[in-house]
């Protein structure tokens, strides 16, 4: 089976000057963790994601203790994702990401989405956006059977 | 081209490449090596049985065993311990972190000490709204100064101690008096320098005691076995002459005992072997021994000897001051590779030769903390400085802790005349 | 492309998706607003009830704006229909219809009142007003078969860029187009226009077909009228299959009421 006929036909994407103020929004009222990137042709230049807003919000010795909880709470994480507002999406998107074609395969998109741990795969045709599969369509593809 | 020229040529080629780091130095120096193989100049066995196997398998071992040991967080729990102690006064706590750093760094790598402990201090100056330079300061050079106390503490005393076959025990009775009161008089000063960030400072003493230790252990149970078979590690160390086990079978005896008794998949702790060191160390052990072949090691040590006149006392003088200034600005281990078959040759010399080894343990060890490039850990502590938005630049660093590295190789210089010379 | 919110607006984009449509909405703080139609077929009546919908942000709008404009260059054929929701300026259709006509994409006008009255500046290649809201300016006597060619040729004047204008209106069983070269008075066979609903949507999305598979703008006109056929002597919401649709431009006649000289 191809991977068109269950990805989520929806090609919402943000600009790369907005604000992560404005990305988290849109994020937020899509629903998505993540979301395409792209230019004035709609093709596809990056891969935004809520881990990377996340990870640039945490202090960088967070990654090198093992148990953080000792931590006193200096509400460190609300701040920084509040001075990572007025960034732009270019700032912080992933410009080497994975992607798939149309005419690919469920077994190989859904093997690309578990060895790289992505939540979400954007599927181009000649670099343009058509469509994004999430983890959750793999499965909701196995019920479409059921609600016809 | 002589071999005698071949041998220089490529290793100078190495010296550069280290220093202008475009390739990674561990392609450099295997390479290199084999270069030396491919160009005739060591034979592939005299190659091999260059690498000093006993240090590589003293640091599998102990990277093996460090690398289960903190995943139970018992690092943290001394470090933050440490912390409390010193009931938020910022003197103290950058004392006690030292302390704690020191003390690690004697059994453990520098570079993992601080790996441990400068993500920890980041994390309590940041919410003490402290400037942290002065605790990572005291943190690279309390590393490099308890390293120096033991056998284990610091590769170039492990590259020591195997070429000199000088014992644990040794190094405990020679090295750790001297580094004790090398460190005091170290944090002292560096106390002195810093008095304005580390006294009438305003912090909220509530954080420090709202920590809990405790909250860093993440296996009880993986705790309890893994320090017991780091305690009968470091006691099989200081017995191993006795018992007269080499420290690389007992290194990754314990280690394998360590893998085997807590349940650990060896595939994802091997992964945390350092690797590119050791491979690293290999390929330096045989450009060395290309050095050493070719007769340019003996004929260094004859100048040396030329210049000290024969005298061990001047000689021990002068190796320590040698190792001192050059340690700091190239990287130690490099540094004692070439210094070790230097001072095996000049020992010969001398019926009487430890002070010689103990002058470049010294001298090398503490030059370490003579500026950013004197040791690994010295980078690394710069570049989480940087990730954190603070900066540590070269300058900074040189102007406190050169002329605090001099003094302590002063004293050094002083307790070895003091100690082999004069009594 | 548009606005959705809420639980409505997520049915209605899987819906859209189930019939194999792309989407790219903008999802907005408020819930899609539900229309309820009711369709008394015995006695000829429609009784709709018109929520307002949720008020767009100016964030939202900005955010549309930009996507429509990325969409724009990559489109072959933009129909711009509907109601303005609450919270957007009244000419947005012109300046959608500005940045189609900036990347030479035709665009197709269908939409009510003030919308119309100020998207139709901009010039779109069709422009298909809603009779209910033909302002009376345009025409003295709507409620003729002069009157509506005299409002389609207004029309067709207000920019260069119109190449036909449609209208209807049931009321006197009557639908014309107005080129820049003659007037055409449409009549179908056998038709029977009960009601109007979804009419004028089918057109459009017929004309589109029609202009993206080579065709000139009259036979996608026919191809539209043929689909509004369709849509209207069937009961169900959704269109049949294309042959259906094929079927019925036997059925479509264009009487040419008037040649204009070319100038």
């Amino acid at each position: 089976m191809k991977i068109k006929e269950i990805m989520y036909k929806d090609i919402s994407s943000v600009d790369p000057e907005i604000s992560i103020e404005i990305l988290l929004k849109v994020l937020t009222k899509h629903h998505r963790s993540s979301i395409p990137v792209v230019n004035d042709d709609n093709e596809v230049i990056g891969m935004v994601q809520v881990e990377d807003i996340i990870r640039g919000s945490l202090p960088s010795y967070y990654n090198m203790i093992q148990n953080t909880s000792f931590i006193p709470d200096m509400n460190q994480l609300f701040k920084r994702l509040n001075s990572m507002k007025t960034q732009k999406v270019k700032d912080i998107m992933q410009t080497k990401f994975i992607s798939a074609t149309e005419e690919d395969t469920n077994t190989y998109v859904a093997d690309l989405m578990i060895k790289n741990n992505l939540q979400s795969i954007p599927i181009l045709r000649n670099k343009k956006l058509v469509g994004v599969v999430d983890r959750i369509d793999f499965l909701s593809s196995l019920l479409v059977d059921e609600r016809k | 081209m002589s071999h005698h020229t071949t041998a220089i040529v490529i290793f100078v080629i190495c010296l550069i490449f280290f220093i202008i780091e475009k390739i990674n130095r561990s392609l450099v120096a295997v390479f290199c090596a084999s270069l030396l193989v491919i160009l005739g100049v060591l034979t592939q066995t005299e190659a091999i049985n260059y690498i000093d196997f006993n240090t590589l398998g003293l640091l599998i071992g102990m990277m093996i065993i460090v690398a289960v040991t903190r995943k139970t967080g018992i690092f943290e729990y001394v470090g933050i311990q440490a912390i409390k102690l010193s009931n938020a006064k910022p003197w103290k706590i950058i004392f006690f972190l030292s302390f704690a750093t020191a003390f690690l760094s004697a059994f453990l790598d520098n570079v993992t000490t601080v790996l441990l402990f400068v993500p920890i201090t980041l994390a309590i100056t940041d919410t003490m709204k402290l400037n942290p330079i002065p605790f990572l300061i005291a943190e690279i050079l309390s590393s490099n100064i308890g390293g120096t106390a033991t056998l284990i503490g610091d590769p170039p005393n492990i590259m020591i101690g195997s070429v000199s076959q000088l014992s644990f025990i040794d190094f405990i009775i020679n090295n750790t008096p001297i580094i004790i009161l090398v460190f005091f008089i170290n944090t002292f000063l560096l106390i002195l320098i810093y008095r304005k960030e580390l006294f009438n400072v305003n912090f909220d003493p509530n954080i420090i005691n709202t920590l809990d230790p405790s909250k860093s252990i993440t296996d009880l149970k993986l705790l309890k076995k893994a320090l017991i078979i780091f305690i009968l590690t470091i006691s099989a160390f200081i017995f191993h002459g006795t018992i007269d086990i080499e420290l690389a079978t007992i290194s990754i005896f314990f280690a394998i005992l360590m893998l085997i008794t807590c349940k650990i998949d060896p595939e994802q702790v091997l992964t945390e072997v350092d690797w590119v060191t050791l491979f690293f160390l290999a390929g330096l052990f045989t450009l060395v021994g290309g050095l050493d072949k070719t007769g340019i090691i003996s004929s260094l040590g004859e100048k040396i000897l030329n210049i000290s006149k024969g005298s061990l006392s001047l000689t021990s003088t002068f190796v320590i001051w040698f190792s001192g200034l050059f340690g700091s600005f190239i990287v130690s281990v490099p540094f004692t590779a070439i210094m070790n078959p230097i001072i095996k040759h000049i020992s010969k010399a001398f019926a009487e030769s430890d002070p010689l080894w103990w002058s470049l343990s010294l001298g090398v060890c503490l030059g370490g903390n003579g500026t950013l490039l004197g040791a690994p850990c010295n980078l690394i502590v710069a570049n989480l400085a940087q990730k954190n938005s603070s900066k540590l630049s070269f300058f900074q660093f040189f102007i406190v802790a050169f002329p605090l590295m001099l003094i302590t190789i002063l004293i050094c210089n002083i307790y070895i005349y003091l100690r082999y010379f004069l009594f | 492309m548009g606005f959705i919110g809420g639980h409505t607006g997520r049915m209605l984009e899987c819906l859209t998706h189930d019939e194999n449509v792309t989407t790219n909405f903008v999802h907005i703080h408020g819930e899609t607003r539900s229309n309820l139609t009711i369709i008394d077929s015995e006695q000829n009546h429609i009784t709709t009830i018109t929520q307002s919908g949720p008020k767009i942000s100016r964030e939202e709008l900005e955010i549309f704006l930009d996507r429509f404009k990325k969409m724009a260059r990559i489109s072959n054929v933009i129909i711009i229909s509907g109601s303005i929701p609450p919270g957007i300026p009244e000419n947005i259709y012109a300046a959608l219809i500005d940045i189609a006509n900036k990347e030479n994409k035709p665009c197709i006008l269908n939409c009510p009142g003030k919308a119309f009255e100020m998207g139709v500046e901009a010039g779109p290649l069709v422009a298909y007003p809603d009779v209910r809201g033909i302002p009376e300016f345009y025409s003295e006597n709507i409620n003729s078969l002069n009157g509506l060619f005299s409002a389609g040729e207004k029309i067709i004047n207000i920019n260069p860029k119109i190449e036909l204008v449609i209208l209807s209106k049931p009321s006197i069983q009557e639908i014309v187009s107005v080129t820049k070269s003659g007037h055409y008075d449409i009549e179908i066979e056998d038709i029977k226009m009960t009601n109007l609903y979804g009419f004028s949507d089918s057109i459009t999305g017929g004309i589109a077909y029609g202009l993206t598979h080579d065709h000139n703008l009259l036979e996608s006109l026919k191809i539209g009228l043929s689909a509004g056929i369709v849509k209207l002597e069937s009961i169900k919401k959704y269109n049949a299959d294309l042959n259906e649709i094929v079927n019925e431009v036997k059925r479509v006649k264009m009487h040419s009421i008037l040649n204009k000289k070319k100038e």
